[in-house]
């Protein structure tokens, strides 16, 4: 039956055999996209141990539902959606999420000059200076690539207060990160345009 | 770089997947899970047979199939013959007794897949 054969090829390949029951195949894809999942997830804010708990259960989710998966887009943003509706899921089962508190001032963002910190673009040491409400808002727009009115609708909250949770937070990272404070209206105006 | 947009380089960045060293250890746990979830499954599904089998059986003995077969016995070939054509309509099998043994037969056979199936998965 030549399941000893190491799956290769492209996702949507490996997809197809997993809908038609090849696990192994499904374990390459596992193999390929886990670290990314479990970054995602970590990134969202969620300690170590939930975040390989809900992307474990999302690839098992994913494997139930990968039928669905018609390769129109790339699978590790398909798996990172379900992984981050998971984990969503998740804090609110458990009344973690508190988003809906006004932004502080707080966390006052060190504006190192661009020279001194121009190799400083380590995302998740910048995230870390971000509150959980921005975190969580910015991630799931940058990293799972849900738009804001989505992110407003899954974490059920208005989408003005996503909008803010996610300027706020890319002000903080762009400081943080001391990347060019360039405009992006360009993306800024495609996220919106979801909603 | 400098000229980057900061969101685009902020997607880039959120699309490099972070490198742990218990990639391949996760990997594998889901694996696991996965045959796990699905041997479930598999003797789940062998055991709704063996129920299912099980009762067919037991409906055909604690039907009135065998005290109609005694009776036929007993009265002989003429009634036999009637009987059997009768149930031979009702399940269009061969004979009376070899429906009984067949249900029971078949009922057997799975509930033995169903123990191997399950030794071999556990």
């Amino acid at each position: 039956m030549g399941a000893e054969r190491p799956p290769t090829g492209h996702d949507v390949e490996l997809a197809a055999l997993a809908a038609a029951g090849d696990r192994r195949a499904f374990g390459e894809l596992v193999r390929r996209h886990g670290s990314a999942v479990r970054g995602l997830l970590r990134r969202l804010g969620a300690d170590p141990a939930t975040a390989d708990d809900v992307a474990q259960d999302a690839f098992l989710v994913g494997y139930e539902q990968i039928a669905d998966y018609r390769g129109e887009g790339a699978f590790a943003g398909w798996i990172k959606r379900i992984a981050a509706r998971l984990y969503l899921r998740k804090v609110k089962r458990e009344a973690r999420l508190v988003l809906t508190e006004t932004p502080e001032d707080d966390a006052p963002v060190a504006a190192d000059g661009p020279a001194a910190t121009a190799d400083r673009l380590d995302l998740d040491e910048a995230l870390k200076s971000l509150s959980k409400a921005e975190r969580l808002c910015v991630s799931l727009c940058y990293g799972a690539d849900w738009s804001h009115a989505e992110a407003a609708e899954a974490l059920n909250i208005p989408l003005g207060t996503v909008k803010s949770h996610v300027k706020r937070g890319l002000d903080k990272l762009r400081a943080r990160m001391a990347a060019p404070s360039g405009n992006a209206s360009n993306d800024s105006a495609r996220r919106e345009s979801h909603g | 770089m400098a000229d980057l947009d900061f969101e685009t380089q902020l997607t880039r960045l959120y699309g490099q997947a972070p490198v742990f060293r218990d990639a391949e250890l996760f990997s594998q746990q889901v694996t696991d899970k996965l045959d796990r979830g699905w041997a479930l499954r598999r003797v789940l599904i062998g055991a709704t047979g063996v129920v299912a089998g099980v009762a067919a059986a037991a409906q055909l003995v604690s039907s009135r199939f065998s005290t109609e077969f005694s009776q036929m016995s007993q009265e002989g070939s003429q009634q036999l013959g009637k009987l059997t054509q009768r149930y031979d309509q009702l399940f269009a099998l061969g004979g009376g007794s070899e429906t009984l043994w067949l249900a029971v037969g078949l009922a057997g056979l799975a509930l033995a897949f169903a123990i191997t199936r399950l030794m071999d998965e556990v």
